[in-house]
């Protein structure tokens, strides 16, 4: 429950807090007979960002996965905007505002950067609109418009993910690995469109084993360790544990 | 010049007509992940309405054409992929392709059913057989130039929907990562129904066009084998690439065209290799196709195969014997026959059980390779003459041995290659049996040996002679067949218990893991195959033998795939389920068509209920194995599983045991018929279970089970709603509804309320 | 060391269109030791692993076996050269019992180790080797991912390879069973088997093997011995990741 983080952040009352966008109460979930989550929770509060640290193969993908609606929870609650959505599907949560960018890049490798681009825009919007602010931000995009998103290199591609996030006017972003296999310039880059977006209004909840990258742009950070939450605090308080939780000390 | 011109044409109009078929083919098989067998069916289906439309209703050719093409293909499009298509896409290759096989077989039996095969049907072409323009001094009918407009059209509508629609690219999209298409707010499965529907309106137009460019009468078979023909055109873009198909299409209509224009005069097998070219081609296309990466298990099967042992086998045959001994006592001496035939198509079926069953591969044409079997042990080995001519041992080892080795031939191109690509292999090779082989009815000279390879398209194959069992009378042959059976299932069980076995299961289970561990794939997979092309091929020349005379009828490939379809309907896993499948097409269709002759010859006013009903029996039996995504272990499996908790409610057994024995004494006794005795047998065996389950649920229902039974009882009466318990929302919100009062929100219907109210995250968060 | 490099791996790089997933890596596996493969997600190590046993082609460099080039050969043919591995994302025979996953093993394994290879008592032997004889008759499908991982060990040790490649073989293990399974390795290198360990659970790395490499990036940027490589800057910045300056 949200009262549970307020009390673990220990800052301020729940009624000051700004109201939670994204919520997982108590959630667990499997793959096939396995469980992974064994009871995350999570908020996501409106203008925030949440980093989710943690290992590989402690459930951070997972529980982003469950949050979009890939993979349904087996127990708890999920709620956007205080309303339960459990059983949501993937293209739903996508209509109502939560825009997901997955582990690994989140393009189509065989589209071109256009086609790309024109996916991610909801009935209604105009193609060249979206073109001109993803290609506005990211002007080797512009460049590439037509080549195939597979060939483009790691960051481009990254890039190009992030304009959906611009293209649909999200409420939400849930960012997955935003930094795998990528250069620490274009992480920094990456980051910084986030912020820029947080600052549009937007509330981000990213998993991320790099923990340093993330953290000076969180408002809160928790920890998950074998399919548990274990810590929640501000980034520095996280920061400082953070050679234990990653290298056993 | 001229000439070379109209055959150009008449090349490209062919190829056309295969690009549609083939660009709908590819459509649908990327998108979804079904290949789907029976596009020729619907191609066929969609033919006949057209006749229906035009002919039979004299309906305008346009009115007829645009209702076939815009709205009916594409309708059964949509049902298909609503109904079936929809649940296939984590389920094992072999359940999809059994599925969409069996809509074809459905669609074939149905056709036949409304539309009697023996009277002639012709669809003229579009504007009449005549309406022709003359082009460069060659005369064209305006059909052949619509459908050469229409596949130039189609290619460049086809191109402007993937790169400038929003649904082609989404269409692109769903292969690309259907999970990314989802967070990106589209739904693949809805993107799959819109590409059903175009593929299916695509075969459907094919359909149209095709009958009278190839000659105009209507026929069910031919026309649907005709557009498996553009199986080659996919493969020639992988089935993945349309333009490539599109290419693929052109190079086969013009090559059949002139491959049947210039050949000399003297090769009168030109006909047939031009009809047998794109099942060629497919083979050549094979051999150059890149290896397919090493795949771990993609799909978490949900077929159980429980493994008995070589001793319970051994058992379960000896038993199986001496019924079918008794059987040969007690039953009517003219039900021997089909039941001789019936045996014969198992022993064909159990060649599916260690390929099928236990490797995971497929081979759709069985009845081809015995087609091998027989021809080889027709030539070389009938002793004596006359009526005392035998089919030796010399003639069943050849016979088996040389469907192996064809059978070795036929995989060893598709081994590299995805389970699919094996069973399209096999799809042709049927192609090339039927066209090439089986129609070498005339004597010619091959290689010194003067003769013909199936002489006057029906042979003659005396009864098998095996040492001191003479197959001649039925009685000898039902048990002999049995036997034989029984020896081949438990040598097979017995394979299945031992390290080849094991490794088989194993890559079937995980390519990628068994590879690992050392095993060579494709020598374990050819290996297989050639074991199951051996028992097909055993198993044909029996059959022939036991019959006495064969036609090229009898190996055709709807038959073939009748046969597989309904084994794996039986369980594919189990030697039972080859019985059930050799059993329903070996005898099955006899029973049931003869019970109804006999019925409509004793009642005459029902005779077009009772006539109709074998149609209904084929339509119906297509229908079971649409179903087989639900119980893929198959029939014989569930049975077995619904008999095992009888043991606990002994009554009920022995209820079923009464009535089954009541059933023989009423037989032996003359006042029900062999036939209807059957039936009611049958029924007896399917129902006990049934009965069981109301009649001491308690003791035969599992516990969670018995539960949920339970729960449904305690549902309240709608009166005492809200009293006795508190009112669920869904209740609640039922209420106000009828109350008229603005209904209070129900927690699973917020996620549609928000929907419907445009974006209410934002709202809620930002005010 | 003076161990012989069993498995050498020379400028392997494998490009998937504009990615390149493992770039240049060099690296040596010693007969008889644990050898650690580390490194954050995507930095190449299942790739790397996928070209070691023949899945997957690099588009650059070498992998010798024993000083034989083996950058060719088909995945069996590896195997049988005495390779073996585990899945990451678990490969085991679904319609097979416990007992039978690692019995197929033997049964294509005997092939080349003859007649006097008894897959039956092998089973047996190694069944209790690794700790497994009591659920060997279960369903491989309805045993939980801890004991799965050790039945994936326990089928690539009945081709008896020289070199054994584990991918995450302890997630999804209990505290205790990660200990049962560090002796079993020790157990086993100490007979002369090599063994490379790709493994999130550092401090289980640290504790089995004497050399580790970390991987980042597809790039070896670290290779030494547990207490170097945690000493390490530019290990320690590739997990927890630079500070973003802003």
């Amino acid at each position: 429950m949200s009262e549970t983080l307020a009390g673990a952040l220990g800052v301020l009352p729940e009624e000051l807090l700004a109201p939670p966008v994204l919520e997982l109460v108590g959630v667990r979930a499997s793959y096939g007979p396995i469980e992974v989550l064994h009871g995350v929770d999570l908020t996501v509060r409106a203008g925030q960002v949440v980093a989710l640290l943690g290992p590989n193969g402690g459930g951070k993908s997972t529980t982003v996965k469950v949050a979009c609606g890939l993979l349904p929870l087996t127990s708890g609650e999920l709620r956007y905007g205080g309303r339960k959505v459990d059983g949501i599907s993937a293209q739903d949560t996508a209509r109502l505002g939560v825009c997901t960018i997955p582990e690994g890049r989140g393009i189509f490798a065989n589209l071109s950067v256009r086609e790309n681009l024109w996916l991610a825009t909801g009935t209604g919007v105009s193609r060249a609109a979206i073109e001109e602010a993803a290609f506005g931000r990211f002007p080797i995009l512009g460049d590439r418009r037509n080549q195939l998103a597979g060939s483009m290199s790691g960051g481009e591609q990254q890039m190009l993910a992030l304009s959906r996030a611009l293209a649909t006017d999200p409420a939400v972003l849930l960012l997955d690995e935003l930094s795998m296999g990528l250069a620490p310039m274009i992480v920094s880059q990456m980051y910084d469109t986030v912020a820029q977006l947080v600052e549009e209004g937007i509330s981000v909840l990213v998993a991320e084993q790099f923990a340093r990258t993330v953290l000076p742009i969180a408002d809160v950070a928790a920890v998950m360790l074998q399919g548990r939450v274990t810590a929640v605090g501000s980034p520095a308080e996280i920061d400082a544990d953070l050679s234990t939780t990653y290298l056993g000390g | 010049m001229e000439l070379f011109l109209t055959y150009t044409i008449v090349g490209l109009v062919l190829g056309s007509v295969y690009a549609i078929a083939a660009s709908g083919l590819v459509l649908t098989y990327t998108t979804s992940g079904v290949f789907n067998f029976a596009h020729g069916a619907q191609a066929m289906l969609a033919a006949f309405l057209y006749w229906q439309l035009s002919v039979g209703w004299g309906l305008p050719v346009p009115v007829a054409f645009l209702l076939v093409v815009l709205v009916l293909g594409p309708l059964v499009g949509v049902v298909l992929h609503r109904f079936l298509m929809h649940g296939l896409r984590d389920v094992a290759e072999v359940t999809k392709v059994i599925v969409t096989v069996a809509v074809l077989l459905g669609m074939v039996s149905l056709s036949q059913w409304v539309w009697d095969p023996t009277e002639p049907r012709k669809v003229e072409m579009l504007f009449g057989n005549s309406a022709s323009v003359e082009l460069f001094g060659v005369r064209v009918r305006y059909h052949e130039i619509i459908c050469l407009v229409a596949a130039a059209l189609l290619a460049i509508g086809l191109r402007l929907l993937f790169t400038r629609s929003r649904l082609g690219v989404t269409m692109r999209g769903v292969v690309d990562d259907p999970d990314l298409l989802r967070l990106n707010g589209h739904n693949p499965d809805r993107v799959a129904m819109a590409s059903w529907a175009l593929g299916s309106g695509l075969a459907a137009f094919a359909g149209v066009l095709v009958t009278p460019v190839a000659g105009g009468s209507l026929e069910a078979s031919m026309l649907t084998l005709l557009i498996i023909d553009t199986f080659a055109a996919a493969m020639f873009g992988r089935l993945q690439s349309i333009p490539r198909t599109f290419v693929g299409a052109l190079v086969l209509g013009l090559a059949s065209t002139y491959l049947l224009a210039y050949a000399p005069s003297s090769w009168d097998w030109a006909g047939n290799v031009k009809t047998a070219l794109p099942m060629i081609v497919l083979f050549l296309v094979l051999l150059v196709l890149p290896q397919d990466r090493l795949r771990g298990a993609q799909v978490r099967t949900r077929e159980r195969s429980r493994v008995p042992s070589v001793r319970q086998a051994l058992g379960w045959g000896v038993a199986f014997v001496a019924i079918v001994a008794l059987l040969t006592k007690v039953a009517d001496p003219l039900m021997h026959g089909s039941f001789v035939a019936g045996l014969a198509f198992a022993i064909i079926a159990l060649s599916l059980v260690p390929l099928t069953g236990y490797a995971g591969e497929i081979n759709l044409v069985p009845l081809s390779f015995g087609a091998v079997g027989v021809i080889v042990a027709y030539h070389v080995g009938i002793v004596g003459s006359g009526l005392a001519s035998r089919m030796g041992w010399v003639g069943l080892l050849a016979g088996t041995v040389a469907a192996a080795l064809v059978g070795g031939l036929v995989a060893l191109p598709a081994l590299r290659l995805r389970g699919l690509y094996l069973a399209l292999a096999t799809m042709a090779f049927g192609g090339l049996v039927s066209t090439l082989v089986l129609t070498e009815i005339h004597p010619r000279s091959w290689f010194g040996w003067e003769g013909a390879i199936f002489p006057t398209g029906t042979i003659m194959v005396p009864p098998v002679q095996l040492g001191p069992f003479d197959l001649d009378s039925d009685a000898t042959a039902m048990i002999v067949l049995a036997a034989i059976f029984a020896l081949l299932g438990t040598g097979i069980v017995a394979l299945r218990n031992t390290g080849y076995g094991r490794r088989l299961v194993a890559m079937k289970d995980s390519p990628a893991a068994s590879a690992m561990l050392g095993q060579s794939l494709v020598r374990l997979k050819l290996g297989v195959f050639m074991l199951s092309a051996a028992i097909a091929g055993l198993g044909g020349i029996l059959m022939a033998a036991s019959a006495g005379s064969v036609s090229t009828d009898a190996f055709m490939i709807t038959a073939s795939l009748a046969l597989v379809m309904l084994t794996v309907v039986g369980g594919v896993g189990y030697v039972s389920g080859a019985l059930f499948g050799g059993m329903m097409v070996g005898m099955g269709f006899a029973l049931v068509n003869g019970t109804f002759r006999d019925l409509a010859l004793t009642h005459d006013a029902w005779s077009p209920v009772l006539g109709s009903m074998g149609h209904l029996f084929a339509v119906l039996v297509a229908l079971m194995g649409i179903t087989v995504n639900q119980n893929p272990s198959g029939i014989v499996h569930q049975l077995c599983g619904g008999y095992r908790p009888l043991l606990r409610a002994r009554p009920v057994l022995y209820v079923g045991a009464g009535v089954a024995a009541l059933l023989v004494a009423l037989n032996l006794l003359g006042v029900i018929g062999d036939w209807w005795l059957a039936i009611a047998l049958f029924c007896v065996v399917a129902l006990t279970p049934v009965l069981g389950q109301v009649w001491m649920a308690e003791r035969v229902l599992p516990p969670e089970q018995l539960e949920a039974h339970a729960a449904r009882r305690r549902v309240l009466p709608v009166e005492r709603r809200g009293l006795d318990a508190p009112m669920t929302p869904e209740e609640r919100y039922d209420l106000d509804v009828a109350l008229g009062l603005p209904p209070r929100p129900l927690p699973s219907h917020d996620v549609e309320v928000a929907l419907a109210g445009g974006v209410p995250l934002k709202e809620a968060v930002r005010g | 060391m003076a161990e012989h490099p069993l498995l050498q791996t020379r400028g392997v790089t494998v490009r998937f269109g504009g990615n390149v997933a493992v770039d240049d890596v060099s690296l040596d596996v010693a007969a008889g030791t644990i050898t650690g493969l580390i490194g954050p997600n995507g930095a190449g190590k299942t790739t790397l692993f996928n070209t070691v046993t023949g899945m997957q082609r690099p588009s650059a460099g070498t992998i010798l076996l024993d000083g034989q080039d083996i950058t060719r050969r088909s995945p069996a043919r590896r195997a049988h050269l005495g390779i073996a591995r585990t899945f990451q994302r678990l490969e085991l025979f679904l319609s097979l019992s416990v007992r039978d996953n690692v019995r197929v093993a033997g049964d294509i394994a005997k092939a080349r180790h003859g007649r006097s290879f008894d897959v039956d008592a092998e089973t047996d032997r190694m069944l209790e080797l690794t700790g497994l004889t009591a659920i060997a008759e279960e369903e491989v499908a309805a045993i939980p991912t801890g004991r799965a991982r050790v039945v994936e060990v326990a089928r690539a040790l009945m081709t008896r390879p020289r070199l054994l490649l584990l991918d995450e073989p302890a997630s999804g293990q209990t505290e205790h069973e990660t200990e049962e399974f560090a002796a079993l390795l020790r157990g086993l290198a100490d007979t002369g088997l090599a063994v490379c360990l790709v493994e999130h659970d550092l401090p289980l790395v640290m504790q089995l093997c004497r050399t580790i490499h970390v991987l980042d990036r597809g790039r070896v940027i670290a290779s030494g011995t547990p207490a170097e490589v945690q000493a390490s800057p530019e290990v320690i910045e590739a997990y927890i990741g630079q500070e973003v300056v802003a």
